[in-house]
């Protein structure tokens, strides 16, 4: 049965298998030949092998089979058996098995083939015949699939249609022309056009152009991508605006040549309304949010309103400044409305109360819908309404506390019915706006309030800083930042501290700190700052830390006092000049308020009466240092001028704790201060140094006038009185007591011869006095030494300094420096020059001009010579010669000696002595005295 | 005028004069002692009894308007006559407002020295009453 084998499961063995098949066939032919001892049956066996090896193995088995089966015969059964030599008798036997075998070989092989070919075709043929029965099987599973899409389509169908019925949507099929092909519909209502009459009409037919071309070309780019399109559109249905929602989908054609879409729609108006006011209402929100001014915002406003809630034209109206009328703030129109004769009319409409609609719904404050204008008798602009063809219309207030600010109305194209809804929302964006002006006009009045505010805080002229716990700077004013040179932004975060000199910031800090312990409580200081450019100034700083939710701030305001310390220093400075000029002059100063006896001393003035700064300043404090001997005068001086308000000046003594005395020259005058009160300013000088000079000049005076007094008449004649006065009192006396002794019953001889004797004494006395007197005048000897005659001079004009003053009289002295010195009598030439300026002052007495001219000069190269001249009386040129002789005078009480004097002395010292007229009025006395020693001759 | 009065006091520097008074009051039955300045006077024992004070009024050291001054001062003032070689009016004035019986200039005449110690001497309260 190997025909039977099918080529799947036959494979060929592989080679080695087929060459080893005739190897194992071969040896068990051997064994069975041997082991049976059946010799006749080797040739058979053999032959079977071979057979056997060319069946299975093909012909090369075969062949192999047929050698393999010559050896074995050979060597086992052909004798010599165990050996491959050959007897040439068997070789015939051999050769013929040979044949055999190979024919047998050939045979085998050969049947195999066939059977194999006539196999393989047999497996074709039922490989066919399955795949027939595969192909016949799926047929008819397809046909049941097909029998069964057509059920579930049609069940699908039905399907389809209940669920259309039962829902609100309205599905349409169209055409690729837009031809209605199918309309389903639950609510016919809903429809344009009732359904029978829609379907085999285009949608030019039922729609506006405009519409039905949209529409149009919707379709074709559906049908043309595939791809699903929604929208949304609003139909006028029954003079009420409706809006769907609807999808146009292709439908896969079912013949490409009838191609078609489904379109479904559904009506959305309610949920659409909620939108447009949704949409209005957060537009003028975010309107109002973001402007300024209801001016600003009213174009917007109109718009958002007009567009979402699908008007066409829109006003705002508002109250004009003094609220006695309505002026059109904006106007808004559709885009595709021609509007321009309304908005005229419009704008030109200045709206008074009582009259139209707006103004009604202003005085109001209600809303008015008006369904058609053409019907309302109160509108006045009803012409130009229905020019441009408006008819329904809609006014509502801007309200703010239940009062009207202004109206904002609405118009469109067709009439509308009352839609209270709206009128809700309308007078809620009414009140909306009405807010806004509200939290406008508070703003406004924060931000003006604010602006002041900042200007206050920016120029004020003070420093404002705001600083954090840190000490950095969180904000400065402008002005405050200016002042050190900064920007405002350069000091912001900066530490405070930086902005002070070095040598400042450590207390200030400090400062900074206790505001920071005691928050609230003020604390204020003085340092300096340091500006940009590295200048100082001085400031006084308030400071306050205060809580506040963002944390702990230390606010300090600050002045500039830079000024005010450069016055103080300057004050100090210059109460420090006037203390030390007060100190240096031994003057001090006080003031004294009248009324209340309070007194300022400054520290001179306690110095000079020795008592301690720390005193208070009084009037007994004063007395009390004043002499004993003044005090008395001095405080009715003093009160005087305080009751009179008069000035006072006049000098006093103080008597010091040590006994010492001061003089003082104490002045004062009266001030009445911005109050009125009566003040007194004066200063005392302590002239205690002054007076002893003046006492020295004084004494020294007296004693020159000692000198002198000889020379002149008055001192001459006191002097020789009381040198004869002095015995002649003695004599009278004595004279008077010797008569008394005489005189009586008993005279006392002894007594009056003693006071005889004491009268002759004193009478011999005042001779003496007599010739002594001539001897001071004529024979005081004469000390001559060298002497500079200007210093002569210069030492007698100083005595007589007061003298020319007092007389009111001009001194000029023309002294020759260059005077060489002279031997004199120094005292001697003064009491001549001292004698010449005395004559010449008295003679200036009376009269003016009052020129005194002192000068020096040398004459000649061997004299000097000093000339006092006058503007006095002159000299009568009779009188000249005489000017000179003794007892010659021509002053009142005078002696006419002191010429005669001056002569004799210059003619002791070899000079002379002359006089002359000097023009206009007035004399010249000159001397000359000679240069070379010269003994002084003997009178 | 008795001796009971008590004292004249005479002060002068100038020892003439002095002597001359003194004899003068001697002659007149008057006690008198005279003293060459003030202040010997002021130290003498004699001040307490002093009725009448002649005084030169340019002495050196104290001037004679000056012991009057002191005098005055006393618990018992003494009348004082002051005398000067040196008329003057100022110093006339401040010693007749100094409250002294008389101001007389030397040389001065015996009668007008000796009326002007009368009336000093009656003064009544007056220092005469020592004694």
């Amino acid at each position: 049965m190997m025909g039977s084998l099918t080529p799947d499961r036959w494979r060929e063995p592989p080679v080695i298998l087929r060459y080893v098949l005739p190897v194992l066939s071969v040896a068990a032919a051997a064994v069975l030949v041997n082991f049976t001892g059946v010799r006749l049956a080797v040739t058979p066996s053999f032959i079977c092998a071979v057979i056997l090896s060319a069946w299975f193995g093909g012909m090369g088995p075969g062949l192999f089979a047929t050698a393999l089966s010559v050896v074995a015969i050979e060597y086992y059964f052909v004798p010599p058996i165990g050996s491959l030599a050959i007897k040439p008798a068997l070789i015939s036997g051999i050769i013929l098995f040979s044949l055999a075998a190979l024919f047998v070989a050939w045979l085998s092989a050969t049947q195999r083939k066939t059977a194999k070919s006539l196999s393989r075709i047999g497996d074709e043929l039922a490989a066919k015949i399955h795949d027939l029965e595969g192909s016949n099987k799926a047929l008819k599973a397809e046909i049941a699939e097909r029998m069964r899409i057509e059920t579930s389509l049609r069940a699908s169908e039905a399907r389809l249609s209940a669920l259309v019925g039962s829902t609100d949507e309205i599905v349409y099929e169209f055409d690729a022309d837009g031809k209605y092909l199918n309309v389903w519909a639950k609510d016919e209502e809903l429809l344009i056009w009732p359904r029978d009459q829609l379907i085999g009409r285009g949608l030019g037919d039922i729609l506006t152009e405009d519409a039905a071309q949209h529409g149009r070309e919707v379709i074709r780019r559906v049908l043309a991508s595939g791809e699903a399109e929604s929208f949304e559109v609003s139909r006028p249905l029954k003079g009420k605006s409706r809006w769907f929602r609807g999808r146009i989908s292709s439908i896969p054609p079912a013949d490409e040549s009838r191609r078609t879409v489904c379109c479904v729609m559904r009506e959305i108006t309610e949920r659409k309304r909620g939108e447009q006011f949704l949409a209005a209402q957060y537009e003028v929100t975010r309107i109002l949010a973001d402007s300024e001014t209801l001016e600003s915002a009213a174009p917007d406003l109109l718009r958002a309103i007009g567009v979402n809630l699908q008007w066409d034209w829109g006003a705002l109206w508002n109250a004009d400044r003094d609220g006695l009328r309505l002026c059109c703030q904006a106007v808004w129109r559709a885009r595709d409305f021609d509007s321009e004769t309304f908005d005229v009319a419009t704008r030109e409409l200045g709206l008074m109360p009582g009259r139209g609609v707006v103004t009604e719904v202003w005085e109001n404050a209600a809303p008015v819908w008006m369904a058609d204008v053409a019907t309302e008798s109160n509108f006045v602009r009803g012409p130009a309404a229905a020019a441009v063809g408006l008819h329904g219309g809609v006014a509502f207030p801007i309200v703010l506390a239940e009062q009207g600010l202004g109206v904002v109305e609405f118009f469109c194209r067709e009439p509308r019915q009352r839609d209270e809804e709206q009128l809700g929302r309308l007078s809620s964006i009414g009140s909306q706006i009405g807010q806004f002006i509200k939290r406008k006009r508070a703003e406004q009045a924060v931000r003006k309030s604010e602006e002041e505010w900042r200007e206050l805080f920016e120029h004020h002229p003070a420093m404002y800083f705001l600083i954090d716990p840190g000490g950095a700077v969180l904000t400065a004013n402008a002005f405050g930042a200016a002042q050190l040179g900064y920007s405002v932004a350069e000091l912001v975060g900066r530490p405070v501290i930086d902005v002070f000199v070095e040598e400042d910031r450590e207390y200030v800090k400090g400062d900074i700190g206790r505001c920071l312990e005691n928050i609230g409580q003020p604390f204020s200081w003085e340092a300096r700052k340091q500006r940009k450019d590295g200048s100082v100034l001085w400031v006084r700083e308030h400071a306050k830390a205060v809580q506040r939710p963002e944390g702990i701030l230390v606010l300090v305001v600050c002045e500039d006092i830079t000024e005010r310390k450069r016055n103080e220093d300057a004050l100090r400075q210059s109460e420090m000049l006037l203390a030390e000029a007060q100190r240096i002059s031994h003057t001090g100063s006080f003031a004294l308020r009248a009324a209340t006896r309070e007194a300022i001393w400054s520290a001179e003035m306690f110095r000079i009466f020795g008592w301690n700064r720390t005193t208070r300043p009084t009037l007994e404090l004063f007395l009390e240092r004043v002499h004993p001997d003044d005090r008395a005068s001095v405080r009715s001086l003093l009160e005087r001028a305080w009751k009179e308000g008069r000035a006072w000046d006049h000098k006093h003594r103080l008597l010091m704790p040590d006994g010492s005395v001061k003089h003082l020259q104490a002045s004062g005058h009266p001030v009445r201060n911005q109050a009125g009160e009566l003040e007194f300013f004066g200063a005392v000088m302590d002239i205690t140094d002054a007076v002893a000079a003046e006492e020295e000049l004084y004494r020294l005076r007296t004693e020159l006038a000692h000198v002198n007094r000889v020379m002149t008449l008055g001192e001459l004649t006191a002097s020789i009185a009381h040198e004869i006065n002095q015995p002649l009192t003695a004599v009278v006396t004595d004279a008077g007591a010797a008569v008394r002794w005489l005189d009586g019953q008993s005279p006392d001889l002894a007594e009056a011869r003693q006071a005889l004797a004491r009268i002759q004494k004193n009478g011999n006395r005042a001779a003496d006095v007599i010739q002594h007197i001539r001897a001071l005048a004529k024979k005081s000897p004469v000390q001559m030494s060298q002497v500079d005659l200007n210093e002569i001079v210069q030492s007698v004009v100083a005595v007589t300094g007061n003298e020319i003053e007092r007389h009111r009289i001009a001194l000029r002295t023309e002294l020759d420096a260059g005077l060489p010195p002279i031997r004199a009598d120094r005292v001697q030439l003064q009491q001549v020059v001292l004698n010449l300026i005395m004559n010449a002052i008295e003679a200036m007495a009376e009269g003016e001009p009052r020129d005194l001219l002192v000068s020096s000069g040398q004459k000649t190269p061997h004299k000097v010579a000093v000339s006092v001249v006058d503007t006095g009386a002159g000299l009568a040129p009779q009188n000249l010669d005489r000017l000179f002789e003794p007892f010659y005078t021509t002053k009142d009480g005078g002696m006419g000696m002191g010429l005669a004097i001056c002569r004799s002395i210059l003619e002791t010292h070899g000079g002379r002595l002359s006089a002359r007229a000097h023009e206009p009025r007035g004399a010249i006395f000159e001397f000359e005295l000679p240069i070379e020693e010269v003994e002084p001759a003997e009178p | 005028v008795r001796n009971k009065h008590g004292l004249i006091a005479i002060v002068d520097d100038d020892e003439s004069v002095r002597e001359a008074l003194k004899a003068l009051m001697r002659s007149m039955g008057l006690a008198a002692e005279a003293f060459s300045g003030g202040e010997e006077f002021l130290r003498s024992p004699d001040l307490g009894r002093t009725a009448c004070l002649v005084a030169d009024i340019n002495m050196p050291g104290m001037s004679g308007i000056d012991l009057h001054r002191h005098v005055s001062a006393l618990s018992q003032s003494i009348p004082t006559i002051l005398i000067t070689a040196y008329p003057n009016d100022t110093a006339r004035a401040r010693a007749l407002s100094a409250g002294v019986v008389a101001y007389l200039v030397k040389p001065f005449s015996e009668d007008d020295l000796l009326s002007f110690i009368r009336t000093a001497l009656a003064r009544p309260g007056d220092g005469g009453s020592a004694s």
